[in-house]
């Protein structure tokens, strides 16, 4: 397959990116690692007639952190960087295994932590050939009326299948927005919108620039829970992340679980998490706690799998992640 | 085999440089001067008349400089055999799958030719289609062919002995349903073909292929053009594994526009095109009925497979004969009735696919462990009972003329720890056992054979040119190999010129595994002819007779007194003064009946030998996930004898993940209707490395008393005894039968949950 073709520009700072970005609106896109805006332009799902490269702009690659401000992490980090840093690994380890977890090695150097978090919805009728889509009416996520998966569905049911956001937003991320003239600071967990065919809350000219994380969150334990067939690649068809810190020696004073993979965007399971706080962490109590998350996931016949089998894998995975970010806290 | 230098030991195959390092090139690698792009424009229909095509637009595109639709070749029909010829290469009438060739473009460039496509207008009548073979075959289904009625492309009867008597006879007798979902090759090169056309009207093809001679005689056949002009020539193929034997559309679709613009043309397929328009393996439904004495030794089977043949009929004849084959392959079966139907869906065309019958022989090694189960006997003691000994004669027939399959139990059961595992690990693993057959050539008239020609350079250096076909086995590395070994040389001085329709002799090709029985025996014979020339022209220079000679290192040397010896070059060059050249010649036909016929006469020699093997799995198994990991492979295989012990082992390696880990647990299709929805590399789960387990290679050597050195193959173990050895030890592990291929985590998870119901 071939790429469209579209102009490469290249600034040299974010300012300039920017400005590019508010000079060509919805006719640019940006690029970073390219690991998924180029497989989408090769099936001709997106068009953009710029790319505007922000590879080359020192500034928003780090990783920085002190023990008042907290962690923050530039937009065009590696995962490969995310990984390998010793802060991370030693105070937020659910952050570099969901890293870890990310499809191999050869796209986690490519890949960056912006584009990671801004991976757009997924569907086996939508991530498809120009051909391919041509043989069936046009649904939600292609401007038309229909959903194929589900007959007589209202709106697109697109499923988020990142897996670094559920860890992220368990540890109650931020993320910087910038553009022209203006920044923003949001709950990296209101990035997602929620509908399959437009799922992030982000204007064509504005770009994620920065993750922040409070500094008390370096004292929580999480783990995150990845179902996929293979061994490495695939995207998850069931994430769970969880995050949990102690009050005294046997009390969760806080628990946050964040599923991926199971609806449009990621959900906080918060009954979940208000079911174990407080509480002594038990056999029962995780069942109950699993069995809430299993609630709220909304899987659909869309990403392979079958549905039914992967709700169930909800339970399975949240029970897990509860137990080893309990153990690491 | 003490005196070979060469054959018998570990050696880098020639190609492996060229390949590690990126340096090989694969068709879509290759470039010609004044070279179009081609596209092919496809159905996004799965059954629908056309009612017209307008191409006027995309002719008159600036830069088109041939485009070809069905009215250019209506009537002209492609299948494997006279009586299978139901699939126009480019349709004109109707399309029957999603993805048929409709028309095709070149072009001075890949953007020109994808705009042009856009330009062709065809009018469809939109037809009711059909997409499982059992609704198929109701009375009211479409109908796909005008000439098949209920959608039957082929039926496969076969009988032997009394199958009544043996059910009454029978101590125990049990009937299961398997079912298996299609694959597909994935081979890392997708489908390409560039074809050069001169002013004479010559036409030089490049495309990955199993047998050169054999597309080149059906291009030559459906373009109406003396074999003369066809040429097919050697590239280097990305993988095979069956996926490369037929004819396909994109050859003959670039061969004609090649011919209409008096141009080289190149079509390279995108990774879907590779997944639905070249060829699929089948999916099946198989019902067994066995019934055995008390000791577990079998006395009847009644065996029923239905197999999804999709659009064409392909391979279909061989197809639906080939999973009972592979049964009657490995066991002694006295009384047997087979009913195999191939059935026309609106699904992508099915053909082979490392041998056929996934669900067949996984159902029936899977079978046999149940059986064992009820009756209290081992797995291992099971099929040393049944399994067919040197001398046995197969139910349709065939002679066994070398066995090592008991061995070949014994070995795989010792290495993997069987008795000290088997029933007795902890819940969630497990280990479990398959065996198979596998037939090594099959009966393919005048192209069954093979004949290989050597010819030397002053310098001592040879030539070998052989028809051999190497897809990426090692085909070619093993005749240099035996060629270098026979005549005393080093394998960098014997050059090979292979797989070339026009240059090099016949020979089967890469198909039924019989390269190296076949092709190699022919390269051997050539290369001794050419040593006993050589020695007869020494014998004179050396004062010796022939019997009192070697040959190594490049020269002539006498046995007892090696300080006496002449350089081979000499001889060679002698030979050339004497007006009495050097060139060795060589052929072998294996020893098949040739009036045996897939369907018409399913009896005889099918094949000149067969091959064995056993494979122990062991697995672990998430019983809360259902997910299954497979951990250690121990395989025995009886190759006849190892030419290259190393090549051997990766080929069991390379079927432990292509055909075995990947496809009984991972590859599978999902379909909406006739349309496929995972035709990409990420979401058709080949397995990835770190999906395989650790692999225990075990070699039995038999000695084939007709193969060259002894050898038969070494292509198929894994890929055809996985299916039961970890559907056996899933059993093991958990205590769950999973009938239902591939066993994704999700039918592991139903089947505990269904028990821990009841």
């Amino acid at each position: 397959m071939r790429l469209p073709k579209f102009e490469h520009l290249q600034p040299e700072s974010l300012e300039e990116a920017l400005e590019l970005l508010a000079e060509h609106g919805e006719q640019a896109k940006v690029i970073a690692g390219g690991t998924e805006l180029l497989v989408s332009m090769k099936h001709g799902l997106l068009a953009p007639s710029y790319l505007v490269n922000l590879k080359e702009i020192p500034e928003l690659n780090f990783i920085a952190y002190d023990g008042e401000g907290g962690l923050r992490i530039g937009a065009l980090t590696k995962l490969a960087t995310l990984i390998g840093s010793p802060v991370i690994q030693e105070s937020f380890a659910v952050l570099s295994r969901a890293a870890s977890l990310v499809a191999a090695p050869p796209l986690q150097q490519m890949g960056t932590l912006a584009g990671n978090l801004c991976l757009d919805t997924r569907c086996l009728y939508y991530n498809q050939s120009r051909f391919w889509r041509q043989a069936r009416p046009r649904c939600y996520k292609t401007g038309g009326d229909t959903c194929h998966v589900v007959k007589g569905g209202n709106r697109c049911l697109a499923a988020y299948q990142g897996d670094v956001a559920p860890a992220l937003i368990a540890l109650g991320a931020s993320v910087k927005i910038a553009k022209k003239g203006a920044d923003r600071i949001v709950p990296l967990a209101d990035l997602y919108t929620g509908k399959g065919e437009r799922p992030l809350a982000l204007q064509a000219d504005e770009v994620l620039v920065e993750v922040q994380v409070a500094a008390e969150a370096a004292r929580w334990g999480g783990d995150y829970q990845k179902l996929r067939y293979r061994g490495a690649m695939d995207f998850p068809l069931v994430g769970v992340a969880a995050v949990v810190s102690r009050d005294g020696l046997d009390t969760i004073a806080r628990a946050s679980l964040v599923l991926t993979a199971v609806s449009t965007a990621p959900i906080l399971a918060e009954e979940a998490g208000r079911l174990l706080q407080g509480q002594e962490l038990t056999d029962e109590l995780v069942a109950q706690a699993a069995g809430a998350a299993y609630e709220v996931a909304r899987p659909v016949n869309n990403i392979g799998s079958n549905p039914s089998y992967r709700r169930k894998m909800v339970r399975v995975l949240t029970k897990r992640a509860i137990r080893n970010a309990w153990v690491r806290e | 085999m003490a005196e070979h230098t060469l054959v018998g030991h570990r050696v880098p195959r020639i190609d492996s440089l060229d390949k590690a390092t990126g340096q090989a090139r694969y068709t879509a690698d290759l470039t010609l001067p004044r070279m179009l792009y081609g596209k092919v424009l496809r159905s996004p229909h799965a059954h629908a008349r056309i009612l017209n095509i307008d191409a006027s637009k995309a002719e008159r595109l600036r830069g088109v400089k041939a485009v070809v639709t069905g009215r250019d070749t209506a009537g002209v029909r492609w299948g494997v055999f006279r009586y299978t010829r139901d699939q126009q290469l480019l349709t004109g009438d109707k399309v029957r799958y999603i993805g048929e060739d409709v028309a095709a473009v070149a072009a001075e460039d890949e953007e020109t030719a994808m705009e042009a496509l856009e330009l062709i207008e065809v009018d469809y009548e939109v037809l009711p289609a059909v997409f499982g073979p059992l609704e198929a075959m109701q009375e009211g289904a479409p109908q796909i062919h005008d000439h098949a009625e209920n959608n039957i492309n082929i039926h496969v009867p076969i009988e032997v002995g009394d199958v009544e008597k043996g059910f009454k006879k029978s101590y125990h007798v049990r009937e299961d349903r398997f079912v298996d979902s299609e694959y597909t090759y994935c081979q890392t090169e997708p489908y390409a073909v560039l074809v050069n056309c001169d002013l004479s009207g010559n036409l030089e093809i490049w495309t990955p292929n199993a047998s050169p001679h054999t597309k080149a005689k059906a291009l030559s056949n459906l373009l109406e053009m003396p074999l003369t002009k066809v040429k097919v020539r050697r590239i280097c193929t990305g993988g095979a594994f069956g996926g490369r034997s037929d004819i396909f559309p994109g050859e003959f679709i670039a061969a004609l526009m090649a011919l209409k613009a008096a141009r080289p043309v190149k079509l390279v397929y995108t990774r879907e095109e590779s997944f639905t328009s070249v060829r699929q393996a089948h999916s099946m439904i198989v019902d067994l009925k066995t019934g055995v004495r008390k000791d577990g030794t079998l006395l009847a089977n009644e065996i029923k497979v239905i197999m999804d043949g999709g659009a064409y009929s392909s391979t279909g004849p061989i197809a639906t004969s080939v999973p009972f084959l592979v049964w009657e392959e490995t066991y002694r079966l006295p009384n047997v009735r087979f009913n195999g139907y191939r059935v026309y869906t609106n699904k992508p065309v099915r053909g082979m696919y490392r041998c056929h019958g996934r669900a067949f022989l996984g159902g029936l090694g899977m079978q046999l462990d149940m059986i064992a189960e009820e009756l209290g006997i081992d797995p291992v003691e099971m099929r040393l009972r049944n399994a067919l000994r040197t001398g046995d004669t197969q139910a349709t027939g065939s002679k066994i003329i070398s066995c090592g399959l008991s061995e070949a139990l014994q070995q795989a059961a010792e290495k993997s720890g069987w008795k000290e595992k088997r029933g007795k690990l902890p819940f969630g693993k497990g280990i479990g056992m398959g065996a198979n057959g596998m037939m090594v050539g099959f009966p393919m008239g005048i192209r069954g054979g093979s004949s290989a020609m050597i010819k030397f350079n002053e310098d001592g250096g040879a030539t070998l040119i052989s028809g051999v076909v190497d897809t990426g086995s090692g085909n070619d590395s093993m005749v240099v190999q035996i060629a270098a070994d026979v005549l005393g040389l080093k394998m960098e001085d014997v050059n090979l010129v292979s797989a070339d329709s026009e240059i090099t002799p016949l020979d089967q090709g890469a198909y039924s595994q019989a390269a190296a029985f076949v092709s190699a025996n022919a390269a051997m014979a050539a290369a001794i002819d050419a040593r006993e020339q050589i020695l007869n022209i020494a014998s004179d220079m050396l004062d010796a007779t022939v019997e009192e000679l070697g040959l190594r290192d490049g020269y002539v040397y006498m046995k007892e007194r090696p300080e006496r010896n002449i350089w081979m070059g000499k001889a060679i060059r002698k030979a050339l003064m004497d007006d009495t050249p050097i060139m060795g010649r060589g052929s072998y036909m294996p020893k098949i009946d040739q009036t045996r016929e897939w369907v018409s006469n399913p009896k005889g020699q099918q094949a000149g030998t067969f091959s064995f093997g056993a494979v122990v799995a062991e697995v672990e198994v998430d019983a809360e996930t259902g997910q299954v990991r497979v951990s250690n492979v121990t395989g025995a295989h009886d190759c006849g004898f190892a030419i290259n012990p190393m090549a051997v082992e990766g080929q069991l390696e390379g079927s432990v993940a292509s055909g075995g880990v990947g496809a009984t647990l991972l590859e599978e299709h999902y379909w909406d209707g006739g349309q496929m929805l995972n035709a990409s590399m990420l979401e058709y789960k080949v397995p990835l490395s770190v999906d395989m387990p650790q692999i225990t290679p075990i070699i039995v050597e038999s000695m084939d008393p007709e193969g060259p050195f002894g050898a038969k193959e070494a292509g198929l173990w894994g890929s055809m005894n996985m299916f039961q050895a970890i559907g056996n030890a899933i059993y093991d592990a958990v205590g769950v039968w999973i009938k239902d291929f591939p066993i994704t985590p999700d039918k592991v998870l139903a089947a505990l949950e269904e028990r821990n119901r009841d």
